[in-house]
């Protein structure tokens, strides 16, 4: 075993290497209190993946090993309870007993902190003459009655009052649900069964959330494993009328556009990082079970707020007794939370995730000392909310809200009976009268605009919301703001809806007649020549 | 009895007229030629008016799914125009049986070719064999990162599957045919069950036995160990059916010679059966090379490379292709597709080295040894020639096809007492 002196040795040269580099700004604590890193492993929300494994890939520089696998939020929670990782991560808490009546419940002492919030997009495939509509608005009450087939067709008047009068074509509408427990219909349903519990516990048949999501047969509906597949899906060849639930990424990766989901404000709006960050500044921790109260979410009256705005958990151990756990893995966690919390957040909106907001990565900072109460090895010196790095958030100076400045606020065509915008969705960049917003997502900390140039009401034409292009490598504006290129855009990517929807209904039957003519005329001829050369008495 | 040639065929009389050029029967005349390729010029021309104007099917699929039924109907219908009705359906079946093996044909062919379109991209980069993902975040350009860690991985859980399933295959094949009696038919029932056991079962099994009740950790070796159980059934199975094709006579010669039960299958049996038995560990390798549900339960994803299988987490070629495609990210996806790629290559290269192996031994010289005398053939046929061409004569035939190599021409020498 003369290895070990050389690990050790080896990480109090990464370590010492650290301190040099000074990471993160924090004066690095006395070598001789940090103890070494290991390699910590975790399992658990695929919805969650993509933003960690960039964590994963930001702390292998500082010599943090982690693995994560991931598989499905049920099965992190599995994992964690019968102690076979490190962390795990997950939508919803332990359920106590899940759907199938298979316990859920975590004998292993457990705390759990938000890791990264997301809003759930629903993404859809609607074509008008051949072109994709890429500005669907609808209300919390039409996609509830969608997603419970009551709603089947997008021509509904519900869907035309979303749009502001807005028709579209005939055209049955699929919902796409997935058919494995995920995390994403979880945090749907909760959404559903909290908003809309009208609508929704009769067609569920009971109250509350679930994993999986419930089919009718005889209904139109599909249901997929995974994001991708929903995504998949949606956007695939027959796909034309299709919607689904999914996290914002995926259409954001696929280019594909998301719907504009109403929220108490009276705005119409997407769940890029701002709106889902502004949303979640009104989550509330429950005190006793430190599960997410999103109640305030849903009716955030922020008019930048999207309604359906969540975040997964982390489940970390806190068992001072742990089997599993040793002073260096529990340090490794805590610096890899601290990281994930504060500068990871910064990613997070290029990922299509949203980042976690004060009042969440403070909570999230409480549940981390539990570690350090666990093991007093652990040092959690300088691991606190004024050294962090979040973009929500100014460390340095906490009562002022960075969030507040930087989200910009929807374009006056988002709003109830105005537009509606032309503007495309599924993009990450948000739909804003706001010539000083940020566009370009890599860049959240560009510098905020003063509260009384923001709101400057002349930058806002009526239709064209001025949407600087932004070359996504270089970062400098590839055309000028000031030229309005969605007009342009506008009027000929959104064709006109009522004039080509009126053409569709009539173009199959007379396509199919002009086939059905068009065989005649070959066959006919051909067949009658035939019978006549098979004829007896003919001149064979 | 003696045949007679019909008279005025014969060459030697030359009062009469030169022979017509006798039709060929199976040849088609200009006149079928014609109602063949006129047929698939029609059903072209009506796919494209039908697809492209009449109805709103874009894309290549409608086009031919369209094509196949105009195509039906214009051979038939000029099949009809001028041949009989058996005719019509001889030409009308042809049709659908060519269609059919161009869709199997396709099927394949697509498969493996849309992998390499998609993933090409990542294999012009030498990075992406010869470093891990450590630090390198699933947005990172193809020139960062790459999937050392996979392929090292899969090699070593491979390896421990192999050293496992193997023996314990074959020893069961061994004992299903060799021994027999009344288990053997009991263990041939479970190993045919166990060759559709779903690859989820056999990761879950190892997941409930090695991870949860002994507590060793995700790792290579528990990887290992689930393609074993994926491995077993496929080698047994295989291996049993080899093995029962081997001539009975072997066996009666060498048990009456007096070698006993034991000699008699390591030195008879085993060395007929050798090429089915390495083609029994190719179907194995095959099977648990590509298998993902059982990885992703007993192994973690690391991103960096990991050599000892008893120490953590560690990545494999399926697993890895399995996280970065469904990843959502387009570079993550073309990195899954280009490990697929490699994938594929190195099933292929597996079954190459296999294929070599399984040769029976004396049938051919080793590689190495052929190539090394090389020279000394090349020389030797050199002289040949040279004699040839000094005195002409009839060239002696037997020698020339002894010394070329026919490895297949030859049986594979079971029991030769002597060389």
């Amino acid at each position: 075993m003369n290895r070990r002196p050389l690990r050790l040795l080896l990480a109090a040269a990464l370590a010492g290497l650290l301190a040099l580099l000074g990471s993160g700004g924090a004066p690095a604590a006395p070598l001789a209190l940090r103890v070494p890193y290991t390699t910590i492993e975790g399992t658990g929300s695929t919805w969650s993946e993509l933003i960690v494994q960039k964590w994963i890939a930001d702390v292998n520089a500082n010599g943090m090993k982690v693995v994560y696998t991931g598989g499905g939020s049920s099965k992190g929670r599995k994992d964690f309870a019968q102690s076979t990782n490190d962390f795990a991560i997950s939508e919803i808490p332990y359920q106590g007993v899940d759907e199938n009546g298979n316990a859920d419940k975590s004998d292993r002492p457990y705390a759990y902190l938000p890791i990264v919030a997301g809003g759930t997009a629903f993404t859809y495939q609607l074509k008008i003459g051949g072109e994709l509509v890429r500005n669907l608005r609808l209300s919390g009450e039409t996609i509830a009655k969608i997603f419970t087939n009551q709603i089947t067709n997008w021509n509904d008047p519900a869907i035309t009052a979303d749009n502001n009068g807005r028709a579209f074509p005939s055209l049955a509408i699929t919902p796409v649900v997935r058919s494995d427990g995920s995390g994403t219909t979880a945090q749907f349903t909760t959404w559903m069964d909290d908003q809309y519990p009208s609508i929704w516990r009769p067609y569920f048949g009971h109250s509350g959330l679930t994993s999986y999501y419930p089919r009718k047969s005889g209904s139109r509906m599909v249901a997929q494993a995974g994001s991708d597949q929903v995504m998949n899906t949606v956007k695939g060849f027959a796909g034309n009328g299709t919607i689904g639930y999914v996290e914002y990424s995926y259409p954001v990766n696929a280019s594909y556009p998301v719907v504009k989901v109403l929220n108490k404000a009276g705005y119409f709006v997407e769940p890029t990082q701002y709106n889902t960050a502004v949303a979640l500044t009104k989550a509330k921790i429950n005190p006793t079970t430190l599960t997410q109260e999103l109640d305030g979410v849903y009716v955030n009256p922020d008019p930048r707020a999207y309604p359906i705005s969540s975040y997964s958990y982390m489940v970390i151990p806190t068992s001072a007794t742990d089997a599993r756990m040793t002073t260096s893995k529990r340090q490794t966690l805590a610096d890899f939370v601290y990281y994930s919390l504060c500068a990871g957040q910064t990613s997070a909106g290029d990922y299509g995730y949203s980042p976690l907001p004060l009042n969440l990565v403070q909570a999230g900072f409480d549940q981390v000392a539990k570690l350090k109460k666990a093991d007093p090895g652990v040092n959690l010196t300088d691991r606190d909310v004024r050294s962090c790095n979040n973009p929500t958030f100014d460390g340095k100076n906490l009562s002022h809200n960075v969030l507040a400045d930087v989200a910009p606020q929807p374009a006056a065509c988002d709003k109830v009976g105005a537009g509606p915008c032309g503007i495309a969705t599924g993009t990450n960049k948000p739909s804003t009268d706001d010539p000083d917003a940020p566009e370009d997502a890599a860049d959240p900390e560009a510098p905020a605009a003063g509260p009384g140039e923001a709101g400057d009401p002349e930058a806002a034409p009526e239709e064209a919301a001025p949407e600087a292009e932004v070359d996504p490598e270089t970062g400098l504006p590839a055309a000028d703001p000031g030229t309005a290129t969605a007009d342009t855009a506008g009027t000929a990517v959104y064709a006109n809806p009522t004039l080509v929807s009126a053409r569709a209904g009539d173009q199959r039957p007379f396509g199919v007649l002009a086939v059905v003519q068009l065989l005649a005329l070959v066959v006919v001829p051909g067949l009658i020549i035939a019978t006549l050369r098979r004829r007896p008495g003919s001149n064979r | 009895m003696t045949t007679y040639l019909p008279a005025r065929d014969r060459a030697d009389r030359d009062d009469l007229p030169p022979a017509v050029p006798r039709r060929a029967v199976g040849a088609p005349t200009a006149d079928e030629t014609f109602a063949r390729v006129g047929a698939w010029a029609a059903a072209v021309a009506m796919t494209w008016l039908i697809t492209q104007r009449f109805l709103p099917l874009d894309g290549p699929a409608w086009f031919l799914v369209f094509l196949l039924g105009t195509g039906l109907i214009t051979t038939g219908l000029l099949t009809a125009m001028t041949s009989t009705l058996v005719e019509v359906r001889d030409r009308m079946s042809g049709v659908v049986v060519t269609a059919g093996a161009l869709v199997v044909a396709a099927a394949i062919v697509s498969a493996v070719v849309f992998v390499y379109l998609e993933g090409w991209r990542p294999l012009t980069h030498w990075n992406f064999f010869s470093e891990d993902m450590s630090g390198v975040e699933p947005k990172a350009p193809l020139d960062q990162g790459g999937i050392l860690h996979a392929m090292v991985g899969s090699a070593i859980q491979l390896a421990i599957g192999i050293a496992i399933a193997l023996p314990l295959g074959i020893g069961t094949a061994i004992f299903m045919v060799e021994v027999g009696g009344r288990f053997s038919r009991i263990v041939r029932t479970v190993v045919e069950a166990m060759t559709a056991l779903p690859s989820i079962v056999a990761g879950l099994f190892i997941y409930t036995t090695v991870i949860l009740a002994l507590g060793l950790p995700r790792s290579g070796f528990a990887a290992g160990l689930a393609i074993a159980v994926m491995m077993l059934p496929i080698i047994a199975r295989a291996a049993d059916v080899v093995l029962r094709v081997v001539p009975n006579n072997l066996r009666e010669a060498s048990l009456a010679l007096g070698a006993s039960r034991w000699r008699t299958v390591w030195h008879a049996v085993l060395p007929t059966a050798r090429p089915g038995l390495a083609t029994a560990v190719i179907l194995g390798i095959a099977r648990g090379v590509g298998e993902t549900s059982p990885v992703l339960l007993t192994s973690g994803a690391a991103s960096f490379l990991v050599l000892n299988p008893f120490e953590g987490a560690m990545n494999s070629l399926p697993l890895f292709v399995y996280t970065q495609a469904r990843s959502g990210v387009p570079t993550a996806i073309e990195r899954g597709f280009g490990a697929a790629a490699v994938l594929m290559v190195l099933v292929l290269a597996l079954f190459v080295v296999a294929r070599l192996i399984a040769r029976p031994r004396r049938a051919r010289p080793s590689l190495p040894r052929r190539l090394l005398r090389l020279p000394v053939d090349w020389a030797r046929a050199a002289r040949r020639l040279a004699r040839r061409r000094t005195a002409p004569g009839p060239a002696a035939p037997a020698p020339v096809a002894a010394r070329v190599p026919h490895p297949a021409s030859r049986p594979a020498p079971a029991l030769e007492v002597s060389p």
